[in-house]
């Protein structure tokens, strides 16, 4: 199998290198603090969109409660930093693995629960009751009000470029961070799609009593694509505390949050690598240049969903693919058979 | 004490009826479509904008803009049914797709309401006025009109699923599509109408609280999560499982409300649906194969 | 009055049926007859628009119904029985059948047709006010026959109306298809077992891997070589 593929692999690793590059070196080009600012979301909420498209779109499991993980790692990182003046450097990753272990919880009951309906439900209720909890626990969080003062990460001393600070929007230095960041995420994802797991993710995707006759072990992946998941995520709403450094319960933990992930990922294409980052660029992006639509921007992020299931469903990534590309019969989609 | 746990139990009540008409309609759509209509609250809160509309800047007498508003409504997820949702379901991956679709729709529909009346909370006045004194009890007569319009809702729609031919092509799409069809079910337009139908008890719920809850964009965000709790705690296509679990609901939230606060009303009814959902995720009324 | 010509039926990409001709004439008794996944209950599917064909063309009486939708297909006369009955199981009996005279037409002439049916069906008076689920499987089949009869079809297509059931019952079932027949209803059905077909069966066809193999009147087509091989599992069978 792997040798039909293998031009081809080259093809896109190089493609993918060089994708890299070029969006590492937008700064040498553009210096514009409004520009970078928009970028850096865009990797961020990338990233985030990179986690739940993981969980979502390469494992089929199908959940909508993940502005839940974002805003427990952004509350948590922010809090640790704020009141006991750790490094967000540390706090971000403690965040993350709070991430983990929520998406561990989260996937109990995807264990028990094939229905996407009844899945769907809970994963949303846990992410209400989260908003709720953040909302009204206001000595720890100010609520409503809003978590403010959250520390910025500490400057770094590094080689030649010595010291590098992150406070401020828009610095070049949080570009690469918030970059890192999401090839980083893009990156493991990848691997992770390339080894055994990503194999056993695929059979669970279309169909989980096959895979469970092929003897994989249902309970295993569900738990690792909901844990590596939700340390992604974890990572991104730490990261995303750190920058705009001011919380409140509906900026990360409202299902409008959620809502702009799904958008992404649905109009990037859902289940392929690009796609989430393609869905964050157009829509972070595209929300920007056209100022007008500033304010209907919810109005546009809903419509757009609507236009790429109804219209679209393949997204743009899987179109690009497609154009270049004709995938194996072998990868798409299968017919449903379990529809009444 | 025990007074006021009584009051608490009348308000549970109320509330129930609500969650109960709410859960009712969803359950309905569900059923026959197998279609977790997230835009669910969007339908409720157009029925209070129509029915707020119609009433007061049209002039309508209340029970005509009832109707009137009702009809609009219907008309209008009849079209998001056939031009989204159906479609979808012909298609691999069709039950996640017509969630994210009705998830789009949702917000979609809260921010161009926004849009268009703006973000201000307008109130309704009441239908009727006065107060129902007895045993120390203070009940508003419109409050009263929310549990008798609600029961007569609940009651009309059931003889419409036992005794008429709509009905009857609705219990039959809703148990068995493919052999619906075969008997010459029109099962397609029966959704479609199914959904209609269901929207349209939304927006009845949302006409007859619009006096006691504002009218707003996001009116239907937190009555729409309460019908998912009341679908899924009934068993989800079940409607005597919403009816009795939106009336069981309410006074669970309100006698809970009285024992902690307020602010935590939605987190009780969230735990317990998920509670629920951990030991019987088919509800009271479901069947245990249909979540497997 | 039932003609297939050539026709081809995948589901998603995969092709189940290959050039498949077949005829039901009027008052005709048809089995089609294959080993399982062989495609029978596609071929119903394809005549009643379940499974409409991508090739080839069906036609019902004169008319063309190849891409005729599903619920069309009663107001023109042909009633299918689906495989395991598929009853409304929390409907009654009585709710059951009435469900079978859903089309316009047939809901007018509704009672006469119950009272007929309940003539040819003891079960209907026996068991009208029970749940469906709790009837046994043959009850089932007959309910679900009944149900089919509802709306009055020139043309009774059963996918496997034996299967499960004792030999009891499937003695009273094939007595049950000749008295419909005997109304000049035209009856085609599938069945696994080749001399229960052709005790009822005016014809044959049989289907290997979706394709037509022989097809011929009464026992006589098991001599056939190719049956035998195909059918009976004799393999390399003597001439
Ligand atoms: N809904 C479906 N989707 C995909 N393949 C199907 C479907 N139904 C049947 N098949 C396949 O089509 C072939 C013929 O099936 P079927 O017509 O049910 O055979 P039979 O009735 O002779 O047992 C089988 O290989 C079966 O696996
Ligand atoms: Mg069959």
């Amino acid at each position: 199998m792997n040798g039909m593929f293998a031009p081809r692999k080259g093809r896109t690793l190089a493609a993918a290198g060089l994708a890299a590059v070029a969006w590492l070196s937008i700064p040498l080009v553009v210096q514009q603090p409004y520009v970078l600012h928009v970028l850096i979301l865009t990797a961020i909420f990338a990233t985030f969109a990179i986690g739940w498209n993981l969980v979502t779109g390469f494992a089929g499991l199908k959940t909508f409660g993940h502005h839940a993980l974002f805003a427990i790692a952004a509350y948590a990182s922010a809090l640790l930093a704020k009141n006991f003046g750790w490094s967000p450097w540390i706090t971000a990753w403690l965040g993350a693995g709070l991430g983990t272990l929520v998406g561990f919880l989260v996937a109990l009951p995807a264990l028990r629960i094939r229905s996407v309906a009844h899945l769907a439900i809970v994963t949303l209720a846990f992410a209400e009751i989260i908003r709720i909890l953040i909302s009204n626990l206001k000595e720890l969080t100010r609520g409503e009000l809003g978590l403010i003062g959250i520390p910025a990460f500490d400057p770094l001393f590094l080689p030649v470029l010595g010291r590098v600070t992150f406070g401020g929007s828009g610095r070049p230095a949080f570009f690469y961070l918030a970059s890192v960041l999401m090839l980083a995420a893009l990156a493991s994802v990848w691997a992770l799609m390339r080894s055994r797991a990503g194999l056993a993710f695929v059979a669970l995707r279309n169909s989980q009593e096959a895979a469970e006759s092929l003897g994989i072990n249902l309970a295993r992946y569900k738990f690792l694509a909901f844990a590596a998941s939700g340390f992604i995520v974890g990572l991104s709403g730490a990261v995303y505390a750190h920058y705009v450094r001011v919380l409140t319960p509906h900026s990360v933990a409202g299902l409008e949050v959620m809502i702009m992930v799904i958008a992404m990922v649905l109009v990037g294409g859902i289940g392929t690598h690009l796609g989430p980052v393609v869905g964050a660029l157009v829509l972070v992006g595209g929300a920007e240049v056209l100022r007008d639509v500033g304010n209907y921007r919810l109005l546009l992020y809903g419509a757009l969903i609507v236009l790429a299931t109804r219209f679209f469903p393949q997204g743009i990534a899987r179109m690009a693919e497609h154009v270049r590309w004709p995938r194996p019969a072998v990868l798409k989609p299968q017919p449903d058979p379990e529809r009444p | 004490m025990s007074g006021q746990l009584i009051e608490q139990i009348v308000n549970g009540v109320i509330l129930g009826a609500i969650y109960a008409l709410m859960g009712a309609g969803l359950t309905l759509i569900y059923g026959t479509m197998r279609v977790l209509n997230f835009a669910y609250g969007e339908f409720y809160m157009l029925g209070g904008y129509a029915f707020l509309l119609l009433t007061s800047a049209a002039g309508m007498p209340w029970p005509l803009a009832l109707v009137l508003a009702a009809v609009l409504v219907f008309a209008f997820a009849a079209v998001t049914a056939a031009g989204v949702v159906q479609p979808l379901l012909a298609r691999p991956g069709w039950d996640f797709s017509t969630i994210a679709a009705t998830l789009g729709i949702s917000i979609a529909l809260q921010n161009a309401a926004l849009a268009i009346w703006g973000e201000r909370f307008q109130s309704v006045p009441y239908m009727v006025d006065g107060t129902l004194e007895v045993a120390g009890l203070h009940i508003p007569y419109q409050r009263l009109l929310i549990v008798a319009a609600a029961a007569v809702l609940i009651a009309g729609s059931a003889a419409i699923l036992s005794f008429t031919r709509f009905g009857r092509a609705v219990r039959a799409t809703a148990q068995d599509r493919e052999a619906a069809r075969v008997l010459g079910v029109p099962a397609d337009r029966t959704s479609i109408l199914a959904f209609a139908f269901g929207s349209a008890l939304a927006a009845l719920a949302g006409m007859i609280l619009a006096p006691i809850y504002a009218v707003s964009p996001w009116m239907g965000v937190p009555l729409a999560l309460k019908a998912f709790a009341v679908v899924v705690l009934g068993g989800l296509g079940s409607f005597r499982g919403a009816v009795v679990a939106g009336l069981l609901l309410g006074i669970v939230e309100a006698v809970g409300v009285a024992l902690t606060s307020s602010e935590w009303r939605e987190a009780i009814a969230f735990a317990v649906l998920i509670a629920v959902i951990w030991v019987r995720p088919w509800g009271l009324y479901g069947v245990e194969r249909s979540v497997r | 009055m039932l003609e297939m010509r050539r026709v081809c039926v995948r589901y998603g990409a995969t092709q189940v049926l290959w050039d498949i001709d077949l005829s039901v004439g009027e008052g005709e008794v048809v089995a089609v007859m294959g080993p399982n996944g062989s495609g029978k209950s596609t071929i119903f599917k394809a005549v009643m628009g379940l499974a409409p064909p991508f090739a080839g063309a069906i036609s019902f009486r004169g008319e063309d119904i190849t891409r005729l939708p599903v619920e069309r297909h009663v107001a023109r006369g042909i009633a299918l029985v689906l495989e395991r009955r598929r009853l409304f199981p929390t409907m009654t009996v009585r709710e059951n059948v009435l469900m079978g005279a859903f089309h316009a037409q047939a809901a007018k002439a509704a009672d006469e047709t119950l009272r007929w049916l309940q003539g040819l069906f003891p079960v209907l008076r026996e068991r009208g006010g029970q749940i469906a689920e709790s009837l046994s499987g043959g009850e089932q089949q007959m309910v679900a026959i009944a149900r089919g009869l509802m709306s009055r079809p020139r043309l009774l297509i059963l996918d496997e109306p034996f299967l499960g059931l004792a030999p009891k019952m499937v003695a009273q079932v094939v007595d049950l298809i000749r008295a419909v027949n005997a109304e000049g209803i035209a009856v085609l059905f599938n069945e696994q077992n080749v001399r229960t077909s052709f005790s009822i069966a005016d014809r044959g066809y049989v289907i290997e891997s979706g394709r037509n193999v022989v097809d011929g009147t009464g026992l006589g087509m098991l001599e056939h070589p190719d049956i035998r091989r195909v059918y009976l599992g004799e393999q390399g069978a003597a001439p």
